[in-house]
């Protein structure tokens, strides 16, 4: 299986002066949805996120790699100083409508900080980044204005690792993929766990029982990804709890069981399906990744607000950094992926290609 | 079609049983003949008792009844958001729409800006559509007449009502309203897209600060109208005082977000939001409250909590299964 992923094109930090335009939300209509669904910043992240699964199949939490990356170690530092605004900006105690205003302070915070905590990450090595990866973390922890989370904001802080990823701050090899899923990706999750708890923010357009969750889809990603070729532990044992906290499908189905009420199979009835009718974990893998990109990627009202462009090109595909951008095959992980580029065509295609005329 | 007998539509709906999807089709068509004579205002009288979002919450609209009472012993203004999210949209829009054609003086429907084809493709009424009846015929003939729902209601010249405060760049005045074409799909934007979707913001308590926060960590401009959601505004108190005064109206209420207490008062209370899903979702543990309006003016929010069937196995558990337990088509 793993002699089926497509390698994450490499865009030289060097380039980031000469890239045309600023992300911003591009999205506007359903033409765009379908658009951005043929462009190189869609291919980019299908591979991307497959190869993050790839890395994870077989591999449980608790996961203690010997070291991480000094990369790792830096964004592990941003997150946790986040987490610690947390505590120096409690709750407000006044009356409120459903989510705490204090939120808005905390993003308040970020939106004045942040060049200042992504100075610190990417040292001057990858400071011409910036302001192509600053839009992404922004929008990685809710809406300020409506004072929500949901798979939006979760596939914009994908993005920001997809970012950081195509310039090399982070590697794009299964060891480093690996941590960024079980350890960096963890931390993320438990940060916007606990301030949709601290501050109590609503589902951003929650599918209610007709989705997957109301704030997440990734942890079930790379949850089934993790579950995916073992035996032991059957996709029906999610409906008898408690998990244990192993793999993050678990722990997102704990996180359930914890903040909804009523019967399992009605509040969360996809899941319920899932688990009582699918017959392994590579076809919940699989169906996942369908599933995102239909019920998540593909939606106008959930992508419209994803900023777009710079780094994470709102064009065309460029030759040579994949066969084209249909994500069945990048998203699918069962389907092997036929690709008509030469080994070495894909990153030095890209450079080429992106190389600004000499000044 | 022979006649069909509408009170025993409204008493098997009432046990949560579903109707045969012919005799929707001809609900359908003759509430739309109603909807279609009402005015983008539509004005009536108190009492009567204003109920906010329900998303499916079948088992809290039947709390609904139980506290408030049952039509038409009880005027309703349903503010709109019938569908989608929960598991019994169908059930509860079908029982609504029997309601209006029964008792068209004593039950309004406003339409919310879930009551839309593509909202409710995204949102879930129409997976639940094609999960109960095998195809999307029913979701057609629900989202058809929704294009005929009125927008708004004033109830006494002076409390102005409908799902969002729906205040926007072009519209200023009731008599604007009145002139929109309704008769559609909800436009991506426009007066009609702002109708349904605009929000207050408390923290815009005054016309000339601009709020500091845009998407995206941009600051907005100063307009106090700011882009929201999946569209219309956000807006503060300087636009609804000046709306409320120059369409000589005393109070707006509106239904459209999420409050832990069930209702939520702004701007002096000039504004209202009632919210009528408790424990959301499932798991937001909030209050829900209908509004019961006097005929001397009087207003009083009716607070309750999750119905105790939300809780139970047994006979829904069988809905459920059969319902929503279908194995979506990415696993097959």
């Amino acid at each position: 299986m793993a002699t089926s992923i497509k390698e994450l094109r490499e865009v030289s930090i060097s380039h980031m002066p000469h890239l045309k335009s600023l992300p911003s939300p591009r999205i506007k209509t359903d033409d765009d949805v379908e658009y951005w669904k043929t462009t190189q910043s869609y291919l980019d992240y299908g591979i991307f996120l497959r190869r993050l699964n790839e890395s994870v199949v077989g591999h449980f939490l608790p996961w203690k790699p010997e070291s991480h990356s000094q990369s790792v170690n830096r964004l592990l530092a941003l997150l946790g100083e986040l987490d610690r605004w947390i505590d120096e900006i409690p709750p407000l105690q006044t009356p409120q409508r459903f989510g705490n205003m204090a939120f808005r302070t905390w993003g308040q915070r970020l939106e004045e900080r942040c060049d200042e905590i992504l100075k610190r990450l990417l040292t001057p090595d990858f400071l011409a980044v910036l302001p192509f990866i600053r839009p992404y973390l922004l929008v990685s922890f809710g809406s300020f204005t409506r004072m929500d989370y949901g798979t939006g904001h979760e596939t914009s802080f994908a993005l920001f690792l997809l970012a950081l990823t195509l310039v090399r701050f982070f590697q794009p090899v299964p060891e480093e993929e690996r941590d960024l899923v079980l350890t960096v990706f963890l931390r993320y999750l438990r940060l916007c766990w606990r301030l949709q708890d601290i501050y109590k923010l609503e589902p951003a357009g929650s599918h209610g029982v007709w989705g997957l969750d109301d704030y997440c889809f990734l942890p079930y990603i790379f949850g089934s990804g993790q579950l995916r070729d073992q035996k032991e532990i059957s996709v029906s044992s999610v409906l008898r709890p408690p998990l244990p906290p192993t793999n993050f499908y678990n722990l997102a189905i704990m996180r359930i069981f914890d903040v909804k009420h009523g019967p399992f199979h009605e509040h969360s009835s996809q899941l319920y399906s899932i688990a009582s009718g699918v017959p392994n974990w590579a076809k919940v893998n699989s169906g996942l990744f369908k599933m995102y990109e239909a019920e998540v990627l593909g939606k106008r009202v959930v992508v419209q607000h994803i900023p777009l462009g710079g780094l994470l090109e709102w064009g065309p595909v460029i030759p040579g950094s994949g066969s084209s951008a249909s994500l069945s095959s990048t998203m699918d992980p069962t389907i092997p992926v036929a690709t008509t580029a030469a080994p070495w065509a894909s990153a030095g295609g890209a450079r080429q290609t992106m190389m600004p005329p000499p000044q | 079609m022979a006649p069909f007998d509408l009170d025993a539509c409204i008493q098997q709906l009432l046990r949560k049983q579903l109707l045969h999807e012919v005799l929707l089709r001809e609900i359908c068509e003759k509430t739309k003949e109603v909807l279609m004579r009402e005015s983008n205002v539509v004005h009536i009288s108190a009492p009567v008792t204003v109920v906010g979002d329900i998303h499916g919450q079948f088992y809290d609209l039947i709390e609904i009844f139980r506290i408030g009472g049952y039509a038409p012993n009880t005027n309703y203004l349903f503010l709109g958001d019938y569908v989608d999210r929960g598991l019994f949209s169908v059930e509860t829009i079908s029982l609504l729409t029997c309601l209006k054609l029964r008792y068209p003086d004593r039950i309004q429907l406003i339409r919310g800006n879930h009551e839309s084809r593509a909202v409710t493709q995204t949102y879930g009424f129409y997976t639940e559509c094609v999960r109960k009846y095998g195809s999307s015929h029913v979701w057609t003939y629900f989202t058809d007449m929704f294009d005929f729902l009125t927008l708004s209601v004033v109830i006494d010249d002076r409390i102005f009502c409908r799902m969002s405060v729906g205040l926007s760049p072009s519209i200023h005045s009731i008599d604007q309203i009145k002139v929109v074409d309704r008769f559609r799909e909800i436009p991506h934007e426009g007066p009609m897209a702002d109708l349904v979707w605009s929000d207050p913001d408390p923290e815009k308590e005054d016309f000339a600060i601009s709020p500091r926060y845009g998407y995206f960590g941009r600051p907005v401009n100063l307009m106090v109208l700011t882009r929201n959601r999946g569209a219309g505004y956000t807006f503060g108190s300087g636009v609804v005082y000046k709306f409320l005064d120059e369409n000589n109206m005393s109070h707006i209420l509106r239904a459209h977000q999420l409050c832990m207490e069930g209702y939520s008062s702004l701007f002096d209370k000039h504004l209202s939001t009632v919210w009528s899903a408790p424990n959301y979702c499932y798991r937001c543990g909030n209050s829900a409250s209908i509004l019961e309006v006097g005929p001397g003016g009087s207003m009083y929010f009716n607070v309750f909590e999750a119905a105790p069937e939300n809780e139970r196995d047994g006979p829904s558990q069988q809905a459920a299964q059969s319902a929503g337990g279908k194995l979506p088509e990415y696993f097959l």
